[in-house]
């Protein structure tokens, strides 16, 4: 089971759930664009009524503010009873979003409560910019992390994110050295990451890692991407098979984890 | 024109399709069994049906040999010495089945092919013992082109198994239909193994073997569709009640649990047990059969089936609209009237229900071709399907009430491939929870579940361009696609 949690502190411009990313400003421009009349504004605050929703998602392209409107708020009990009549069909639980370390306070809470209550195991994706220390308290609680390494170039990192990669760095180091990271994930991406230098760069750092730890790589796909970004090619098969034979060669066969395009 | 003649007349009609033909034209002409005016009304308005069995059953509708024992001690009939090897223990279940009656013409039941077949694997090469069972499995697909044809594996994990499952992979046939028994010891990757042929031909179906053995002890086998008998014993015959039909203009739910359902089970009961005694006492099957002679089956490990199906559209009418796997007021209904429905079916004498405590057998009837307004057993309507994790936790709960068979359908996107690991923990939730029989595959499965048996896609293709085709279930596929959105089932992500 994965659980979305709203809002991020990066914005890379490849994101493709972008609606993830922001925060509802109440500035209802969704609510005209709701075919079902689910959503409406109420003492400044927007109403979602899931009943009447189709899930058709026009409120989502209308909004302004990088968020959707069909978010909802949920306490670690409340998340722990709609887990409970599932748990016998899952292994597992995964936080992911946006970015779920922002809601660290909850996300420590839930996680205590999952592993008191129920079997499954409990891990975290997070893009690791983030606070040391946050991200150490998390490694206590979780059973391990999920983490993203966009690009190994400072000046790449920041066109395709909006900030530099050295804290992200240093955190993958440390939360590795914790023995919690369970996969490091890259995304090719054409103009940005998909050049020799950057794929032999990230398997490089991986491979320096402490513990031995899988490198997951994933084309570039336009699906569910915001803004120009739409438009860009995405990653062509051959091209995308090379570079992942790159990274095989820097890190062995067995530690890189790829799907055919 | 005589039916008769229409029948020998017909230029698309193969000798043995005709001969199949004249014999149920013939049945069709005899008089009714006695039974009351309620029967006849219930029969008339469509509450009761009798699946074209045949105005008077003359062999059992499902029968499941034991085979084990045929091999053990031979068979006189069927001039067949004991089994000593892994040849003659092939060759004596391909003769066999072709002598085992039923509804069909052909066995329902092929028996546990791992417990018959592990004693002789090792004596035999690895190469000779793969290529003779690949023959025996697509002699079994050719010979016998019935997709209620069943083959049984498990719980335990054998040779003959994994080799089972990796060629039905291969060869990727609608026969036999297959299940696996499954049990908390049964190994992960064997269940494993399981699943990946699952996902490419829609079986093995998952088989609750803890909940079952409770029920019938350990020497049961699934036939047909899904039923759930005794080895050396099955099912005399079915009679399915209609419930969404039942429902048609009644009133409220409390007329139809109190007046309407008792009414239309009493009705069953006496169907049921009219057709019975025609098939024991008066064409005396186990008098002449050679299978009873020779202690393969015998009448006192026999059942009758009652049914039930149409229960989604059965509420629905009762509530106004509610749908079961989406309205809590639909599933409160649905629990009310199928546990209500057994409680019924339970009460009534059986006779010559040896095999079942004097009772009748309670199943879930998984429809027939020609069924339109009326969903499968008590399963969701599809189009109107919940979240899979819902549904199964529903259909789980209603499950507990049938012993004679039931089961759920699920299907996966293609990237399920990816992810055995997360379907075998839904096949272990699900089976936990106390679902009983689950099938399921992947959305583009060269095979097809239908209902309860299996079409290879090419064929129903074949078969809307009215190709004859030896394989007749493919013909009833075809009409049951058309009429029921079966390719419009629910695809779930994992």
């Amino acid at each position: 089971m994965a659980v979305f949690l709203q809002g991020c502190n990066l914005r890379c411009r490849y994101c493709h759930n972008p609606e993830t990313q922001g925060f509802c400003a109440t500035c209802g421009a969704c609510v005209p664009a709701c075919p079902g009349r689910a959503l409406s504004l109420e003492d400044g605050h927007l109403r979602f009524d899931e009943a009447r929703c189709q899930a058709c998602e026009r409120c989502v392209e209308a909004c302004p503010a990088w968020t959707s409107p069909r978010t909802f708020r949920l306490t670690p009990a409340e998340l722990l009873e709609r887990v409970r009549p599932v748990e016998p069909f899952l292994d597992g639980l995964t936080f992911s979003g946006g970015e779920c370390t922002l809601q660290v306070t909850f996300l420590m809470e839930a996680t205590r409560l999952l592993k008191k209550e129920t079997r499954l195991t409990v891990l975290a994706d997070t893009n690791g910019f983030m606070e040391s220390d946050v991200l150490e308290q998390l490694a206590q609680e979780v059973d391990g992390f999920l983490f993203d390494l966009k690009a190994m170039e400072t000046g790449t990192h920041l066109r395709l994110t909006g900030e530099g990669n050295a804290p992200i760095l240093r955190n993958l180091t440390r939360v590795a050295a914790l023995g919690k990271v369970v996969e490091v994930r890259t995304v090719v991406v054409p103009g940005f990451t998909d050049t020799e230098t950057e794929i032999r760069a990230i398997a490089q750092f991986v491979r320096e890692l402490p513990r031995s730890i899988p490198l997951r790589v994933t084309p570039f796909r336009p699906h569910g991407v915001r803004g120009v970004e739409r438009d860009w090619p995405q990653m062509d098969p051959d091209r995308f098979e090379t570079l992942c034979g790159l990274a095989r060669e820097t890190l062995g066969s067995d530690r890189v984890r790829t799907a055919a395009l | 024109m005589t039916p008769a003649l229409d029948i020998l007349r017909d230029a698309h009609l193969e000798p043995w399709q005709k001969r199949n033909r004249l014999a149920s034209a013939a049945e069709d002409a005899l008089p009714d069994l006695p039974v009351g005016p309620s029967v006849h009304r219930h029969l008339e308005d469509g509450i009761l049906c009798t699946l074209h069995e045949g105005q008077a059953p003359y062999r059992p509708r499902y029968v499941l040999p034991d085979y084990g024992k045929l091999l053990a001690q031979g068979s006189s009939y069927l001039d067949l010495e004991p089994a000593r090897d892994l040849f003659q223990a092939v060759n004596a279940l391909l003769t066999a089945y072709r002598f085992v009656p039923s509804i069909t013409g052909y066995p329902v039941y092929l028996g546990a092919l791992d417990t018959l077949l592990e004693p002789f694997w090792a004596a035999e090469s690895p190469d000779v013992r793969e290529r003779l069972l690949e023959l025996f499995l697509v002699q079994v697909d050719r010979t016998l082109p019935d997709a209620f044809v069943h083959a049984n594996l498990g719980p335990q994990e054998t040779h003959v198994g994994r080799a089972v499952l990796a060629l039905e992979r291969r060869l990727k046939k609608a026969v036999p239909n297959l299940s696996l028994k499954v049990a908390p010891e049964t190994p992960e990757a064997f269940l494993r193994e399981a699943v990946a042929t699952a996902l490419e031909t829609n079986k093995p179906y998952f088989v609750n073997h803890p909940d079952l053995a409770v029920l019938w002890g350990e020497d049961y086998g699934i036939a047909s569709c899904y039923n759930s008998l005794r080895i050396g014993g099955g099912s005399h015959t079915l009679v399915r009640l209609n419930l969404s039909r039942l429902a048609r203009g009644c009133p409220d739910a409390s007329t139809f649990l109190e007046q309407r359902l008792p009414e239309a089970v009493e009705a069953l009961a006496e169907l049921i047990n009219a057709r019975v005694r025609f098939l024991v006492e008066e064409s005396r099957f186990f008098e002449a059969s050679y299978l009873a002679k020779e202690g393969l089956i015998s009448l006192d490990r026999f059942t009758a089936m009652a049914a039930i199906f149409g229960l989604h559209e059965c509420v629905e009418a009762l509530t106004n609209g509610a749908q079961m796997g989406r309205d809590s007021v639909a599933d409160a209904l649905a629990r009310a009237v199928t546990f209500k429905a057994r409680d019924l079916v339970k009460a009534q004498r059986a006779i010559h229900c040896e095999g079942s405590g004097g009772r009748f057998g309670f199943h879930a009837q998984s429809g027939i071709a020609g069924d339109q307004d009326a969903s499968p057993g008590i399963r969701v309507k599809i189009g109107s399907e919940p979240d899979l994790f819902r549904q199964l936790k529903l259909q789980a709960e209603l499950q507990q009430a049938f012993d004679a068979g039931v089961s759920e359908i699920a299907l996966f996107d293609p990237t399920a491939s990816q992810n055995l690991d997360g379907v075998l923990r839904i096949v272990r939730g699900a089976l936990a929870t106390g679902l009983r029989i689950l099938s399921l595959g992947r959305s583009d499965a060269e095979v097809v579940r239908i209902s309860g048996y299996l079409v290879k896609r090419r064929d129903l293709e074949r078969a809307r361009l009215q190709e004859n085709l030896r394989e007749e279930t493919v013909t009833l596929g075809e009409e049951a696609v058309r009429n029921s959105r079966i390719l419009e089932r629910a695809v779930r992500g994992l």
